[in-house]
């Protein structure tokens, strides 16, 4: 049978001659005197030509059984998936259940509701090459209430000194979501005050300070 | 019976960001030492060659192993790469073991490299965050310093260990690399740090600053095993793979709360939880320790007839990219029941001089972390003690335990997805 298009959202076509550009062709090079020798007590001098290349492409990636979850976000509905079987609940959602003596049930579709608690927390001050404008950003793990797991997000609406294990949350969703696990956030579900002391606080901020500072500095504003 | 397996030779480069050389001319670097030491191995000697690197991207060189393979000169030799993400050195060491121990082959080269620098650092944790899950884990924002961060955020949480006695891992790391020839933080850093100084360094994911956490690393080890009769003929001081253990754990950290398969296989770890709301199904290893490890020490232990490892082991060399995992693994390997890891930093039985110091070397902190040959390079070290050879290697005594005859090596890869351990004795 023959594959229909049921939805698209169109991208740039100049990332596909993007993804043509690169490929590996040399752009530059530089000679340098480098360190060289085996051990820091028997070290030399040698000189190295470096060559610069650049390499890149486009992914088409199918969410196969689990496109249910992407197609749920563009409606901004969370959808995971629990074994008819043994009633484990899976966000992230798998197709097929994981409890040994489920035999790979298949798993069901159901909607999840919108709210959860922090299983544990990160404050990035440092992040891969993607996202690292988006610093300093809070890294939530969060049991959405039901599941049986924990899904990784970001947090939104809180001072980090107020982070804390165990907070409820509720999960929002961004204006437009494009069917990415970024389109939902979650925020703080009640008031909440800080667990740390006067002085962890106040070294949290001063960790923070140079972050900022940083993002500032390379990606403005 | 089983063959008896030893390693028989070892050898590693300088560990440095960047070294200008190829990956094929620091794996010659690390042999050549190898061969200087094991003047009877001939390179036509050995019969199969077990590589490890760990990531295509940072080279773009896919079996980059071919390469090495011919240039070292063993073209016509079975070659193979192992990859299992960070446990990929330790576990290539493995494979070569179990090559030798079916009877299969008498001499294994195990050869590990990696070439970090080509790339800049936040695409370094890109490429490495690609061996997290890209769908769920890494899109969001996710790399493995934040994943590691959020996991000691629990521990922390639970077990009540604060960042300072992390930092105190780092300060005893660090400060063993600088007694190392071979360690990147000596080159690089060069002088004794403070807790303090780790309290300053830039926060990379709270708890952790760029103290608490690996380095990036260019370099290369190499290590050669023989069954116990090609042993004996290549050298008189030998050191036994006496016990060899591997696990798993889920790829996600945080699919590991009410795991199925963890529930009531470690006992001696849930007692331990303290008793609030949200326990999980699962309380160890929850997403504060390493299944993978536990099980893998497990394994390792009783096949070499450890019961009291404390006690009975005189070094380890661990792979703890971040201060707090190598806290949260004191209890996985049971040095210690689980949540009281902070104690054996704070009485400082793991520094060098303690009961069981831990990362000699350096470890990947300090000595290096080329991901494809850390491990192997830490098992270098071990080899070095165990033969009591460090005075010749580092140029003094400081860091030789004195009459050391069990070691062990730890690695795993992701958050503890997959472990393994080697006991080492002589
Ligand atoms: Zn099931």
């Amino acid at each position: 049978m023959e594959t229909k298009i049921l939805e698209e959202r169109k991208y740039d076509p100049n990332w596909e001659i993007w993804s043509e550009k690169g490929n590996l062709s040399p752009l530059g090079y530089k000679i340098v005197k480098g360190q060289s020798g085996h051990r820091l007590d028997r070290l030399s001098q040698a000189e190295y030509f470096i060559s610069t290349q650049a390499h890149g492409t486009l992914y088409h990636h199918s969410c196969g059984g689990l496109s249910q979850f992407y197609r749920g976000l563009l409606k901004k509905e969370l959808w995971g998936t629990f074994c008819p079987q043994c009633g484990f609940t899976y966000m992230p959602p798998r197709s097929h259940c994981w409890n040994p003596d489920c035999r790979l049930t298949k798993c069901e579709w159901k909607r999840l509701p919108h709210e959860g608690v922090v299983h544990t927390y990160t404050i990035m001050g440092f992040s891969a090459a993607p996202f690292l404008s988006m610093l300093p950003f809070i890294l939530v793990f969060v049991r959405i209430r039901s599941a049986n797991t924990t899904i990784a997000g970001r947090m939104k609406g809180i001072d980090p000194a107020d982070m804390a294990c165990d907070m409820p949350v509720v999960l929002e969703f961004i204006d437009e979501p494009r069917g990415n696990p970024m389109d939902f956030y979650f925020r703080p579900k009640e008031g909440v005050k800080t667990a740390r002391t006067s002085k962890e606080v106040e070294r949290l901020r001063k960790q923070l300070e140079p972050v900022r500072e940083w993002v500032k500095k390379n990606f403005g504003g | 019976m089983r063959q008896r397996v030893a390693i028989v030779g070892a050898g590693m480069s300088r560990m440095d960001l960047p070294r200008y050389e190829l990956a094929e001319e620091l794996v010659a670097e690390a042999l050549t030492e190898l061969l200087e030491d094991t003047p009877d191995l001939n390179i036509n000697d050995i019969d199969c060659h077990i590589a490890s690197y760990f990531s295509d991207h940072f080279e773009q060189q896919l079996a980059m192993h071919w390469i090495i393979n011919d240039y070292i000169g063993l073209s016509s030799k079975p070659v193979f790469r192992v990859e299992n993400g960070g446990a990929t050195p330790l576990d290539a060491v493995i494979v070569a073991y179990w090559g030798i121990v079916t009877g299969q082959y008498d001499i294994c080269l195990v050869t590990g490299w990696e070439k970090m620098s080509e790339v800049h650092t936040p695409k370094v944790n890109e490429f490495i965050a690609l061996a997290s899950d890209s769908d769920f884990d890494f899109p969001v924002g996710g790399f493995y310093s934040g994943y590691y961060a959020a996991m000691a955020v629990r521990h922390m949480h639970l077990y009540g260990e604060t960042e300072e006695d992390l930092a105190r891992i780092a300060v005893k790391n660090k400060n063993n690399a600088l007694k190392n020839p071979y360690a990147q933080w000596a080159s690089q850093y060069g002088k004794e740090i403070s807790v303090e100084d780790v309290m300053n360094s830039r926060l990379v994911a709270w708890p952790y600053k760029t103290m608490d956490c690996a380095l990036i690393s260019d370099g290369a080890a190499v290590l050669v095993l023989a069954a116990e009769e090609a042993a004996l003929k290549l050298t008189d001081k030998p050191v036994w793979i006496t016990g060899v253990g591997l696990g798993s754990d889920t790829m996600r950290p945080g699919d590991r709360v009410d795991n199925p398969v963890w529930r009531g296989r470690f006992a001696e770890c849930e007692e331990s939880y303290p008793d609030i709301w949200s326990k999980p199904l699962s309380p160890y290893p929850e997403m504060t320790n390493l299944a993978s490890v536990r099980l893998a020490a497990r394994k390792a232990y009783e096949m070499a007839g450890i019961t009291d490892p404390l006690k009975e082991i005189d070094l380890m060399e661990l792979l703890g990219p971040y201060t707090g995992i190598e806290l949260a693994m004191y209890e996985d390997l049971y040095l210690c029941p689980h949540g009281k890891g902070k104690e054996l930093i704070r009485n400082g039985e793991v520094e060098m001089g303690g009961s069981l110091p831990v990362n000699i070397s350096g470890g990947v902190m300090g000595q290096g972390h080329p991901v494809g040959a850390t491990t192997i390079a830490q098992a270098c070290v071990a080899f070095w003690e165990l033969r009591e050879e460090i005075p010749d290697k580092f140029g003094h005594d400081d860091m030789q335990v004195d009459g050391a005859k069990t070691a062990v090596v730890q690695g795993h890869g992701g958050t503890g997805a997959v472990g393994a351990v080697c006991v080492l004795q002589r």
